[in-house]
């Protein structure tokens, strides 16, 4: 179509002409419309597809006909309009709507219904010296007069891979995001079978709109940004383009192949956990560490069964038994949230943290049956002889977890009780700790049943799915939507989540590990 | 040791604790606090070394509240006038039972004959716990197994549904943004009621169902918010058991087999990896796939759906279950130990309603229709 334009500022006649002649040449019916590329967001067959980049957009406009806007490169802002705007010399069109070309690019269409009741909406062509401009600015004029209007110039696509680290069930974006990404004009390809081990089939994923790929070369090969739950494994780091954006948990610090993979791929290495808000919270942390503490508790109630190797206590007592009781170390997102669980099946809970405005918090939130005492060494050391569940919560970002219970202190403890170990993924907080697998979860020292399992909420791939999407969605959307350099100006939650931007390290804790030299996101952005 | 209801010498009865020979068995038919009791009325206790270690009491706490530790079984089937246990006599011990001896436990006798029989030989006085029955037809000595049993029901349900246990790695409380998982608990009853606590607590969307009005109407009052009761019919569970990511089967009808509430087709309907948690598998199952598994290999998979039917669930957590039902049996036991089991029995229908077999003579109809035995009525042998 775009060839069989004619010249603007052409005669009339020829105008008229070439308009028929564009009318004439979209077939109508929605099997016409998709031959050519084009999809009609809603499906009217009234709908005439014209370019707007011609003579005959303000034609089209009067006649209140349907038009369809190009998306351009280079646009002036709004500000360039703003006088024209505000005197109502530019009635803006009603009802803008989106639908994407053959290329995957969106277009934008101005729609009018061409019914009798449909007035003109204006006799005569508005300012016409400023149509020139105009043209140039129509995308950018919509986008701000209806905000969530498109997205900028072009789409990204955003690949969506398959986990294949062993024991993960999760992915990193369900058909809900899939859909979102689609009306803001991305594209999405989401590989074969990513999300079988979360209960979400390929057909969902096709009907909210992604692509399905066999391979994940195919992804690797066309996607601007692909989106991982877990780290590239040594199999991917050869796939990995230049500047394409890496967006999944990395834990770079611990992983120097992985770094030094990233940094000679030259792509965008935005990590999740790195990700931080101006609270100091780490937004894509949160939702596992909630499923981690909650599943903590079933874990400690489980293993506390004598066939399990536990002393047999049901942590919620009956009518005329004690419960059992439950020390929580740490009062932050995990330790609430098992604590939550504990007071829930009617237990005894003791959680203890160092910080006296969060156990005032938690004091003010937590049901009765809740305890909460500043943390020191001698009221663990107390408190554990009791206890038939330990929770170990405790976390401090970037570092090591702390060992706040010792090995001494496990000949104290009742035989028979559980560990359970939250931060072991941070090296665990108990001295015995080490890691172990769902498959193989427990093992006892000193008569003390220990869970170690590190990456807990792959287990519970469906809630622990839902509730990563739910967080990681919106940062995807901005980077998708902004491109990643306008992104990380905007928002500094994530600037903080480049780790290495184009070979080099921007992540401080990831440079000092391996000794690299570090760059400031700042600094990359300014050259 | 001045206490209100010591008895004169001559009156004690020596009363005898076994160690528990079923596999699996971990409770103990009486803890420390209870020989402490019994002590005070002047009671002897006799107690088999190692019978309360794994609920936590070994046999110094014991010795310490007044009981004789003896090595050998043999001693106390000789000497104890009363013996409590928590399971049944096993055809090893059939021969040591004495003449007039009163053996107090679950007996279970309707599903043994060969037991029945033994006991009739053995010409003892059989008392068994499900029995035991109040006037309002609560059944107090099963209560707090049930108690226990529907509260471990959504630990069981919580742990299956993890992906590595088979289950379709779905969280039962949910995360702040997602949807919590679904319990559906067939029956109010103790088991039910418990269970649906639990899930609640975890912060499940919880469906109770029940066929009694008015049990509903008291569920609704006491339940919290999450909780919804239904009235049970096949349509409703039909309708719900396709949402449901945790079943649990809580219904008992009192001496009968349990009806089938969930089929086999109905597990088609049912979302891949949910858990099946049959608590009535002692009755025989409410689930038509149900077999009944142990705590060693607790689970089996049908259709996609996990099964679990692990008979006697409270083993698993002895320290609990030992307190909760000695809890109960105690006031029980003191009272046949403090007048006999004659004047035990005239005096309190609950114990009366206790008496299976007593000198040979079947006296609980459920037995007699079960094993299609002569039944004499108890009365006629205490009068």
């Amino acid at each position: 179509m775009r060839e069989k334009k004619p010249a603007p500022g052409g005669a009339g006649s020829e105008a008229e002409r070439s308009e028929a002649k564009d009318r004439a040449e979209v077939p109508s019916g929605r099997a016409g419309r998709k031959a050519m590329g084009l999809s009609s967001p809603r499906g009217g067959d009234r709908l005439t597809q014209t370019d707007l980049a011609d003579a005959n957009w303000s034609r089209g406009w009067r006649h209140g006909t349907v038009s369809s806007v190009r998306s351009i490169r280079s646009v002036p802002s709004i500000r360039d309009f703003r006088g024209i705007r505000h005197t109502g010399a530019l009635a803006p069109p009603r009802r803008p709507q989106l639908s994407f070309g053959r290329e995957g690019f969106p277009q934008v269409q101005i729609l009018e219904n061409r019914s009798a009741s449909a007035k003109p909406l204006r006799e005569t062509p508005p300012c016409d010296h400023l149509w020139p401009i105009m043209r140039a600015t129509r995308c950018n004029i919509m986008r701000q007069t209806w905000p969530g209007y498109g997205p900028k110039e072009q789409g990204m696509i955003v690949g969506v891979l398959k986990e294949i680290k062993a024991e993960e069930n999760r992915v990193s974006m369900t058909p809900a995001g899939v859909e979102v990404m689609r009306r803001h004009g991305h594209r999405v390809l989401v590989e074969k079978g990513a999300g079988v081990g979360s209960g979400l089939e390929d057909e969902a994923y096709l009907r909210a709109g992604a692509e399905i790929m066999e391979a994940p070369e195919q992804i690797f090969g066309s996607a601007e940004m692909v989106m991982h739950v877990k780290e590239p494994l040594p199999s991917e780091y050869d796939l990995i383009r230049e500047g394409q954006i890496v967006f999944t948990y990395l834990h770079l610090a611990a992983a120097e192949d992985l770094t030094c993979s990233l940094i000679r791929t030259g792509c965008v290495a935005i990590a999740y956990e790195t990700i931080r808000k101006e609270d100091g919270s780490l937004p894509l942390l949160t939702p596992m560490s909630e499923v981690a503490g909650r599943m903590a508790i079933q874990q400690g109630a489980k293993y506390l069964e004598m066939a399990k190797g536990g002393h047999g206590v049901l942590l919620g007592g009956v009518p005329g038994v004690d419960p059992g009781t439950v020390l929580v170390i740490g009062g932050g997102v995990v330790g609430t949230n098992a604590a939550k669980m504990a007071c829930g099946l009617g237990a005894k809970v003791y959680v203890l943290d160092t910080d006296l405005d969060r156990l005032r918090y938690l004091s003010d939130i937590m049901p009765k049956n809740c305890f909460l005492l500043m943390s020191s060494p001698a009221a663990i050391r107390e408190l554990i002889t009791r206890a038939d569940v330990v929770v170990g919560a405790v976390l401090i970002p970037g570092a090591r977890a702390p060992k706040v219970v010792t090995r001494d202190m496990l000949k104290t403890m009742k035989k028979g009780a559980v560990l359970v170990d939250v931060a072991i993924d941070q090296g665990g907080c108990f001295e015995t700790s080490r890691p172990t697998t769902h498959a193989d979860p427990i093992y006892s020292v000193d008569g003390i049943v220990h869970y170690c399992v590190t990456n807990m909420p792959g287990a519970v791939p469906k809630t622990s799915t839902i509730a990563l999407t739910n967080a990681t969605l919106p940062y995807a959307l901005e980077i998708a939507d902004k491109g990643w350099r306008r992104a990380m100006q905007e928002n500094p939650a994530i600037r903080e989540g480049a780790n290495i931007i184009e070979g080099k390290v921007t992540h401080q804790a990831v440079a000092e590990a391996f000794g690299l030299d570090w760059v400031s996101v700042e600094e990359l952005l300014a050259t | 040791m001045g206490f209100p209801g010591q008895r004169r010498r001559s009156d004690e009865m020596i009363v005898g604790i076994l160690k528990e020979v079923k596999e699996g068995e971990h409770r103990v038919s009486m803890t420390p606090a209870g020989v402490e009791v019994m002590r005070l009325r002047g009671h002897g206790v006799l107690f088999q070394s190692g019978a309360g270690e794994a609920s936590g009491f070994d046999d110094e706490i014991y010795a310490r509240a007044g009981a004789e530790v003896l090595a050998s079984p043999k001693e106390i089937f000789s000497r104890a006038q009363m013996i409590l246990r928590v399971r049944e006599p096993e055809a090893e011990e059939y021969d040591l039972i004495q003449e007039d001896q009163i053996w107090f436990s679950y007996l279970h006798l309707a599903a043994s004959l060969e037991r029945t029989h033994a006991l009739i030989r053995r010409r003892s006085i059989n008392i068994a716990y499900e029995t035991v029955q109040k006037a309002n037809g609560s059944l107090p000595l099963l209560t707090p197994m049930s108690e226990v049993a529907g509260r471990m029901a959504i630990q069981e349900g919580a742990k299956y549904l993890e992906m590595a246990q088979g289950g379709d790695g779905v969280l039962l409380g949910g995360v702040p943004g997602v949807d919590p998982g679904m319990v559906l608990i067939i029956g109010g009853g103790v088991v039910g009621m418990n269970a649906a606590k639990t899930a609640c607590g975890l912060g499940a969307r919880v469906y109770v169902l029940d066929t009694n009005l008015d049990r509903l109407r008291y569920l609704s009052d006491v339940m919290p918010s999450n909780c919804f009761v239904l009235a049970s019919n096949p349509m409703t569970i039909r309708d719900l058991v396709t949402r449901a990511d945790v079943v649990v089967g809580a219904v008992l009808v009192p001496g009968g087999r349990t009806p089938v509430v969930v089929t086999h087709e109905m597990l088609h309907t049912m979302k891949r990896g949910a858990v099946l948690v049959d608590v009535a598998i002692d009755q025989g199952g409410c689930f038509e796939t149900s077999q009944e598994t142990t705590h060693a290999r607790p689970t089996y998979t049908v259709e996609g759906v996990v099964h679990y039917a692990v008979s006697n669930m409270p083993g698993a957590l002895p320290r609990t279950s030992t307190l909760a039902l000695t809890n109960a049996t105690l006031p029980y036991a003191l009272e046949i130990a403090d007048k006999g089991w004659g004047r035990a029995m005239r005096d309190n229908p609950e114990i009366r309603s206790g008496a299976n077999v007593v000198r040979g003579r079947i006296t609980c109809m459920g037995v007699t229709q079960a094993l299609g035995l002569d039944y004499t009525p108890i009365d006629e042998l205490l009068g």
